[in-house]
């Protein structure tokens, strides 16, 4: 109880000091309520082996904040949601959270699509969107504050490959993309890549999710005579496609985005197609000591990336809100940028971001999936690139890194 | 609270829109219609490429509707006499195409990747505040005028026709009126239908993808309509209620239900909904064959 | 010339899987005068039995078969408890009905199997190369065991009692019935095949796919294309039809992105609606029902 007695102290001093329009009997009362904060995740659909582990992250995240005494002393409630990777359950599941739950932020949103269609009733009730979508055209809606995104855009994450095909000595590539958003901008991307650093780009083939096979697709870029082909789709027709290609003789380079590739798609492939295959991983900050805490939480599996970019995401609006002494999604708007840094004496939690605030100071957050440094639209300004190898039927980390950034 | 609820009375407006006309389609003149969602998907790409290319609202939506009237001819074309074993999948099969020209061409509609930040109509008219109320009147208004217009055919010297048709298709024909052709104008009539709906859809969300067009849709508009049994219209709405609390409602159940991942509830929610259809086929199986018991 | 040969040859694969559900589609519809909707569920259930199966460590060769046992003895329930009571109301009930059973099933793999994916425990194999055309061991098995599989079936269905009944009843119930034919027996031993048909189709089908709650979804329109092709109730029209919807759904990448493939089934569909409702091997039915 002593702390709490302590909490309130500080935001009647906070209300006190001067907080435009806030009335510090209101601040008074609501210090003693937890802060609502929305998860809204996919739990079904193409993003539902992802959402169920983020919603691991957060969850476990938010124990530990809780445990550290919690945003101005107040503890973090969690309101979940199931988008269903679907934008309409989405916007039904994002409007029980903010109007029925009045949450200050809705982190996890995942889809592209999802995203797109939640980020303006967002953006319109002053709450705070993280997301980690990809796709490049998120930007626009970004201009308008609000929405921030953790996971780099495909256009860094196609340049990266393309950086990679060139660094391998590949002279012709090629790209099989799923009929999704993401892979639509990450090979263009890759293409726009190749071209410019002296390749070819021999043909980009899009396939439809859930075919029994991908012969004809995987043939035309057989046909191709591609060296280096990008796989840009979800695991399970990325694993088709290496099969397909398996049975179709091919014997060149495959590449694909680290999410499409866990042990579960080597186990069901088996080891020849698989072997040799080249993953580029975003958001791992691999041996950094934020990555050492979350790992420690998800157990035994390797996590998808996008689980440490969730754990992350609720560590800054944690921070957030620490920093601004009220939690509303206008405050964390205001001062998400001064938690991410790149400015300010490193943190990779809560417990000691908030104590550093508590000091004075200004802090710069290195979290799980990468320092996570925003641009003037809420994306993060670097994109980090693991490269990862199947060898022998094991997914084996190369420790080598690609760097892109696009200015 | 109340914004959620605007929200939900928006989408269940919108969906017993659609309901409507499938009501018009099957309920009246038992015709089965499996691809409403491809009709829906007709009318929302038509208003969204209108409006963003600059057209008031009031040419917008109704041109949507046209359109999709319009593209369900080809479908009356193509199916011989309409046999409704026939006929339902074809219109399945027309919505998947739908959805597939969609998404592989891009030049529609940015394929995959849809279009967004679309315009909304009645913005800048109220004020932001009231914006979704007024969205939620809009598609209430939509409902009522499409129920209404309706019931006026349902009710005129034609609908007693349709039903007919429904009933027994040699009373007609002695009286000399061209079975087929009321068929067919029960089932543009209900495609229009789908295609306002799909418009509101698009314009409420902001965004358009083909990944909202699946045929899961089309499902849930025939399990709302088989619910209500055909013929009247204010019980399809009712019966687009229903399904919308199934869908709806199971968000809320989650808390209740330890021991169940998302994964499964999703999977129970739709087991629901095929269970809903089963059972109605077994509870009333002469309402569902459209015709009295034999 | 080569390619379009290559191409021809996975056509033959697409075919051998399309023509089993089809055939099953059509022996339904023959005898009962209803589309089963939910046909393609029971290909993916038979996918999922035959993978656990051999998973745990059955043999394949047994694990398919037993695949299409249960999904034989699963299809057999369904008419029992569910469409057989709606049977006399024509075909709308039935069909409707076939339609929640298609979402039942779907979701139901999908809440016990969940959404991660899985396949046979078997080594994936590179391609034999025949005349310069290539085709994978497996796909040999399943062009295989398919044609075993519809030749036993119409050997069956020509010679034996009960297939003479069946086709009895399918002609004419009422002569049927006057003849002394049990035709619930018959319906039942018709839904039996049905499944079997079905789930080997699904237990071959994952020799060469990963399998997922969706890939029944995926099959239902090639597979109602092919039966409706061929004449909805003939046999050997699910097989021509399959053969044709086969190559052209092959063929057609050639031309078209792969992603065409449903809708070349859609147009075949429309285009044989158009020129010729009853099918290629169809009888045309004078009262349309």
């Amino acid at each position: 109880m002593a702390t709490w007695t302590v909490s309130r102290r500080t935001v009647l001093a906070a209300a006190a000091a001067g907080l435009a329009g806030a009335s510090p009997l209101r601040a008074f009362a609501a210090a003693a309520d937890p802060i609502p904060v929305g998860v809204l995740t996919p739990l079904t659909g193409a993003g539902g082996p992802f959402g169920a582990e983020m919603q691991k992250a957060i969850t476990g995240a938010v124990e530990r904040i809780n445990a550290a005494g919690g945003p101005l002393g107040r503890r973090i409630r969690l309101f979940v949601e199931d988008s269903q990777t679907n934008p309409e359950a989405a916007v039904r599941g994002v409007k029980k959270l903010i109007d029925v739950n009045r949450v200050v932020a809705v982190i996890g949103s995942w889809a592209s699509g999802e995203t797109l269609a939640v980020a303006p009733i967002c953006i319109e009730n002053k709450v705070v969107q993280m997301s980690t979508s990809g796709a490049s055209r998120i930007t626009e809606i970004q201009k308008r504050g609000f929405v921030y995104r953790t996971e780099p855009d495909d256009a860094f994450f196609g340049r990266a490959f393309a950086q990679y095909a060139l660094g391998s000595g590949a002279r012709r590539t090629a790209a099989l993309e799923l009929q999704v958003p993401y892979a639509d901008s990450m090979v263009a991307a890759f293409r726009a890549g190749i071209e410019a650093g002296g390749g070819q780009f021999a043909e980009r083939v899009t396939y439809a999710e859930n075919q029994p096979n991908y012969r004809a697709e995987v043939d035309r870029v057989v046909r191709s005579r591609a060296e280096v082909v990008l796989v840009a789709g979800y695991e399970p027709d990325t694993a088709q496609i290496l099969k397909d290609a398996y049975q179709a003789g091919f014997k060149g380079q495959f590449l694909a985005p680290g999410f499409s590739v866990t042990a579960d798609l080597l186990a069901n492939v088996g080891r020849g197609p698989a072997e040799g295959l080249v993953m580029l991983n975003e958001g791992v900050a691999g041996g950094s000591r934020a990555h050492e805490a979350f790992l420690a939480l998800m157990g035994e599996r390797k996590p998808y990336p996008f689980a440490s970019q969730a754990y992350d995401q609720i560590q800054l609006v944690a921070l957030a809100i620490e920093a601004a002494g009220t939690a509303s999604g206008e405050a964390i708007n205001r001062t998400m940028r001064q938690v991410s840094g790149p400015d300010g004496v490193a943190v990779v939690g809560f417990e000691e971001g908030a104590k550093r605030l508590r000091e004075g100071q200004r802090i710069n957050y290195e979290g799980a999936s990468g320092p996570i440094d925003f641009d003037e639209h809420g994306n993060i300004s670097r994109g980090n690139f693991s490269v990862a190898k199947v060898e022998q039927g094991r997914i084996v980390e190369t420790g080598k890194t690609i760097t892109v950034s696009l200015r | 609270m109340l914004e959620y609820a605007i929200a939900i009375v928006t989408f269940t407006a919108i969906y017993a829109v659609v309901a409507l006309g499938l009501n018009l389609q099957w309920g009246e003149t038992g015709l089965v219609n499996l691809g409403q969602v491809g009709f829906m998907a007709i009318g929302a790409y038509t208003s969204a490429l209108l409006a963003l290319a600059g057209w008031p609202f009031w040419f917008a939506i109704p041109a949507a509707a046209a359109a999709a009237g319009a593209s369900s001819v080809l479908l009356v074309a193509v199916t011989p006499r309409l046999r409704e074993d026939y006929l339902a999948i074809v219109t399945l099969g027309f919505s998947e195409a739908i959805r597939l020209v969609l998404l592989n061409e891009a030049w529609i509609g940015g394929g995959a990747r849809g279009l967004v930040d679309l315009p909304q109509p009645l913005r800048g008219v109220v004020p932001d505040g009231a914006y979704t109320a007024a969205y939620a009147a809009l598609t209430v208004a939509a409902l009522a005028v499409t129920g209404w217009v309706f019931s006026r055919i349902t009710r005129a010297p034609i609908g007693r026709l349709l039903r007919a048709v429904r009933e027994d298709e040699v009373v007609p024909q002695a009286v000399g009126k061209s079975v087929l052709r009321l068929k067919a104008q029960a089932f543009v009539l209900g495609a229009a239908a789908a295609g306002l709906g799909g418009s509101l859809y698009v314009h409420y969300l902001r965004y358009i993808a083909p990944e909202m067009f699946t045929a899961q849709v089309s499902v849930f508009v025939l399990v709302a309509v088989l619910a209500a049994g055909g013929g009247s219209h204010a019980r399809t709405v009712l019966g687009a209620v229903v399904v919308a609390v199934i869908l709806e409602g199971t968000r809320f159940l989650k808390d209740y239900l330890p021991g169940i991942d998302g994964v499964q509830l999703a999977a129970l929610r739709l087991m629901v909904i095929g269970a809903a259809l089963v059972a109605l086929c077994l509870w009333r199986p002469e309402a569902m064959a459209r015709r009295e018991a034999p | 010339m080569d390619l379009l040969a290559q191409y021809a040859l996975y056509g033959l694969v697409s075919a051998s899987i399309l023509a089993l559900p089809a055939s099953a589609l059509t022996l339904v519809y023959g005898l009962l005068h209803y589309p089963n909707f939910a046909i393609a569920e029971l290909v993916m259930v038979g996918a999922y039995v035959a993978v656990a199966l051999q998973v745990v460590g059955v043999p394949l060769p047994l694990a398919v078969g037993g695949a299409g046992l249960l999904v034989g003895a699963l299809a057999t329930g369904l008419d029992q408890g569910l469409f057989r009571r709606v049977r006399r109301y024509g075909p709308l009930p039935p069909l409707l009905m076939s339609i929640g059973v298609m979402f039942i099933l779907q979701n139901a793999v999908r809440f016990v199997a969940g959404n991660r994916m899985r396949a046979f425990d078997l080594p994936v194999l590179r391609p034999l190369e025949v005349l310069g055309l290539r085709i994978g061991p497996y796909q040999l098995v399943m062009v295989g065991v398919s044609v075993v599989l519809l030749v036993v079936g119409h050997l069956l269905l020509a010679r034996t009692r009960i297939g003479k009944a069946i086709r009895a009843t399918a002609d004419n119930p009422e002569v049927a019935l006057a003849s002394g034919i049990d035709a619930e027996r018959v319906a039942r031993i018709v839904w039996f095949a049905t499944g079997i048909l079905a789930g080997v189709a699904g237990g071959l089908l994952a020799l060469e796919t990963v399998v997922s709650p969706l890939m029944g979804w995926n099959l239902l329109l090639p597979v109602f294309a092919v039966a409706v092709l061929g004449g909805l109730g003939s046999l050997s029209g699910a097989l021509v039809g399959a053969l044709i919807v086969g190559l052209a759904q092959e063929w057609s990448t050639l031309l078209l992105p792969a992603t065409y493939k449903n809708l070349v089934a859609f147009v075949i569909l429309a285009a044989i609606l158009l020129w010729r409702p009853s099918g290629l091997l169809g009888r045309a039915r004078p009262s349309g029902r």
